[in-house]
């Protein structure tokens, strides 16, 4: 009742007319950076942090939020029509959204799609709506050692769950803890790798790790890539799915919802897993497995429902524990607390403004989706033919402007510039960037929660292990991490096998 | 070759940041000290470091790790896949744009309070450009319009303070 009580609250801040106008942009912003080649998710929401300083922090944050949902559903464009999924979540669309496309059904894939991601987020906010506020009361109730461990678990998932090596994640998981270290300690204010360099006394300013690793390394890097994107996309034909269709599709998009939901609320996971275990679920109950790969519905309805209603689930880990779960996520974090938030369990206490219009303008903006995904579709696909050079120099110049923006300290330009060129470097090794964005965000809180833990109970460091809590976030993080490893190598020994079968 | 450079990268990283905090207290009268977090962490990074040494060498003795994309018969596969799964195609010619792309970055950064927002930035937007392959002669003026009203918009319309021109002969123009 609360929960419902708070989402009327969010309303009232949503509904106002600038509030659905920045939606309004950050849903069209969001599509955007999702169609277009080499600009991701994450440095959209970069470039457009410069922007909302300006504006109250209910606006900002729902206009990043805006595209953070709004680039999941660009991605599902290309993926269907041009059979290029634009992150990794969207890799099981194209399975069955290209042939579907190829058979001149590419305008029901997208519909289907708009109509399950639409289902799949408001269902998944209402009931983040319902359980917020009390997963808050009880985040409260967990003492440092319980938050430590929750958040090293988080960080856990992020390095070791996706991706062809877990050494890399975890290396980039130290990596970012590192850097957070920069900058005064929190116990004491010493001054720690600073160099004698003022301005790194507050530490390392984040927008340029994060416009950095995720918007300008990608433009630099961009010279060693080609994009063949012209003259590819499939004719849209009939956009309105028929009843059979929806018939069709009602079953994956609930299980979908469901699947992305459970998954979402977990910090660290990745969206790429709840897409995978929606098309694994859906293929195992089909009558018609064969048809998996081949143009089925179902392959599509599903896992696009889950992508969404995991993106809007993922934003309960960050509002009522205060864990972003993602790099997208990260920079909202980043976000929130430019403008002065913490996010975590006393957001809906202290900013109750913010936290229920947050929630309650992803259902405005998931119905914005909605309403927008199906009359711009033809200017999206004609947007893909825009010289690439041509937005790579728009984001350098913006980038550059707006990290310089906030402080006015041409410091804050050589750490964009620095950290460009680390990115890049770190992509060019094959180095997964969001562990070290995830690390460097909780690393002060960590610190923090580990420090008082070792205060309260005397350097004695066995609490983490002799509290039942602690305990089994301990444990699931070392699952984690042996099952991946586990993973990893049978695949490896497998390959190997294979390679000296054939050979 | 190119694992290996990043193993060594790291190995060398966590002991620059080792030395670097060697000055720094580990434990003080109230708890943990400022160096405390910092040595955990540059000496777990050391020893990833090497692991990833240590695998990368046990790796090049058995048979390549061969990789096959998802696909529906292949699904797990996606649970292998890397942020960054592009394939970066390297050339002479790409790779001195990647770097003169990267100086621009640095020169932008030390030379904006110098030269003032407008020189400044039409150079940077204008290396650019050609640098990622536009026409030189053309995108001068596209990068002479696109910062003019990048101007209007963050000092007008967002009241942002952009910095003028500090070196004499610029700033006598109110660049």
């Amino acid at each position: 009742m609360e929960g419902l009580l708070g989402l009327m609250q969010g309303f009232e801040v949503a509904l106002t007319w600038h509030n659905l106008l920045f939606a309004l942009i950050g849903c069209m912003t969001g599509m955007l950076v999702g169609v277009l080649p080499g600009v991701g998710q994450s440095a959209g929401m970069a470039l457009l942090i410069p922007i909302t300083y300006r504006l109250d922090p209910a606006g900002a944050i729902i206009m990043l939020a805006s595209i953070f949902y709004g680039a999941a559903y660009g991605g599902t464009i290309t993926s269907i029509l041009m059979n290029v999924p634009g992150e990794s979540e969207s890799i099981v669309t194209t399975f069955d959204g290209y042939p579907l496309a190829l058979q001149g059904r590419a305008g029901t894939a997208l519909s289907i799609s708009a109509i399950g991601s639409f289902v799949g987020g408001t269902a998944t906010t209402i009931a983040l709506a319902v359980v917020a506020v009390p997963i808050s009361r009880a985040a409260l109730e967990l003492g440092p050692p319980e938050y430590a461990t929750l958040m090293m678990l988080g960080l856990c998932l992020a390095a070791g769950l996706l991706g062809s090596s877990v050494i890399k994640g975890l290396l980039m998981v130290v990596f970012g803890l590192l850097l957070s270290q920069v900058g005064s300690d929190p116990a004491l204010g010493m001054p720690r790798l600073t160099f004698g360099n003022p301005s790194l006394i507050d530490g390392i300013p984040l927008l340029a790790i994060i416009m950095g690793f995720y918007g300008l390394s990608d433009v630099l890097l961009s010279v060693f890539k080609s994009f063949d994107m012209d003259g590819g996309a499939k004719k849209i034909t009939r956009l309105l799915p028929t009843g059979a269709d929806l018939r069709e599709s009602a079953g994956p998009i609930a299980r979908g919802t469901l699947v992305g939901a459970m998954l979402g609320i977990l910090p660290g996971m990745a969206s790429a897993v709840s897409t995978f275990f929606s098309y694994a679920l859906e293929r195992r109950i089909s009558k018609t497995p064969e048809k998996f790969g081949k143009g089925a519905l179902p392959g599509v309805a599903g896992p696009e429902t889950a992508n969404n209603a995991f993106a809007n689930a993922s934003f309960l880990p960050l509002m009522t524990l205060g864990i972003p779960g993602s790099a997208a996520l990260s920079i909202l974090f980043g976000a929130l607390m430019i403008q002065g938030i913490t996010p975590g369990p006393l957001m809906f206490r202290d900013h109750p403004d913010v936290a229920w219009g947050l929630i309650a303008s992803m259902i405005v903006g998931n119905g914005m989706l909605l309403a927008l995904s199906f009359p711009l579709i033809g200017i999206w696909v004609s947007i893909l033919k825009l010289p690439a050079n041509l937005i790579g120099a728009i984001i350098i110049v913006v980038s550059m402007i707006g990290v310089y923006t906030v402080q006015s300290n041409p410091f804050d330009l050589l750490a964009l510039a620095t950290f460009t060129v680390v990115g890049a470097g770190l992509k060019w090794l094959n180095y997964p960037l969001a562990p070290a964005i995830l690390a460097f965000i909780l690393g002060k809180p960590i610190e923090s929660a580990l420090g008082q833990t070792l205060n309260i109970y005397q350097g004695d460091a066995t609490v983490f292990l002799t509290r039942p809590i602690s305990a089994t976030f301990i444990a699931a993080a070392l699952l984690i991490i042996l099952s991946s490893s586990i993973r990893l190598y049978r695949g490896s020994r497998q390959a190997s096998a294979n390679d000296s079968g054939a050979h | 070759m190119k694992e290996w450079f990043g193993c060594v990268a790291w190995i060398a990283f966590s002991t620059a940041t080792l030395i670097a905090s060697a000055d720094l207290q580990i434990v003080t009268r109230f708890g943990p000290g400022p160096g405390f977090f910092l040595r955990v962490l540059s000496i777990v990074l050391l020893a990833l470091g090497l692991i990833q040494a240590l695998l990368l060498f046990l790796g090049q003795r058995r048979a390549a790790k061969s990789h096959d994309g998802p696909s529906p018969e292949n699904l797990t596969a996606i649970l292998d896949t890397d942020e960054n799964e592009e394939v970066l195609k390297g050339d002479k010619a790409s790779t001195v744009r990647f770097f003169l792309l990267a100086v621009s970055l640095f020169g932008y950064a030390l030379l904006l309070e110098p030269l003032g927002f407008m020189v400044a930035t039409v150079a940077l937007a204008w290396s650019a450009m050609v640098l990622l392959g536009r026409r030189p002669l053309w995108s001068f003026v596209e990068a002479v319009v696109a910062i003019f009203l990048a101007h209007l918009l963050f000092s007008n319309l967002l009241g942002v303070n952009l910095p003028t021109a500090s070196l004499a002969p610029l700033a006598s123009l109110h660049l």
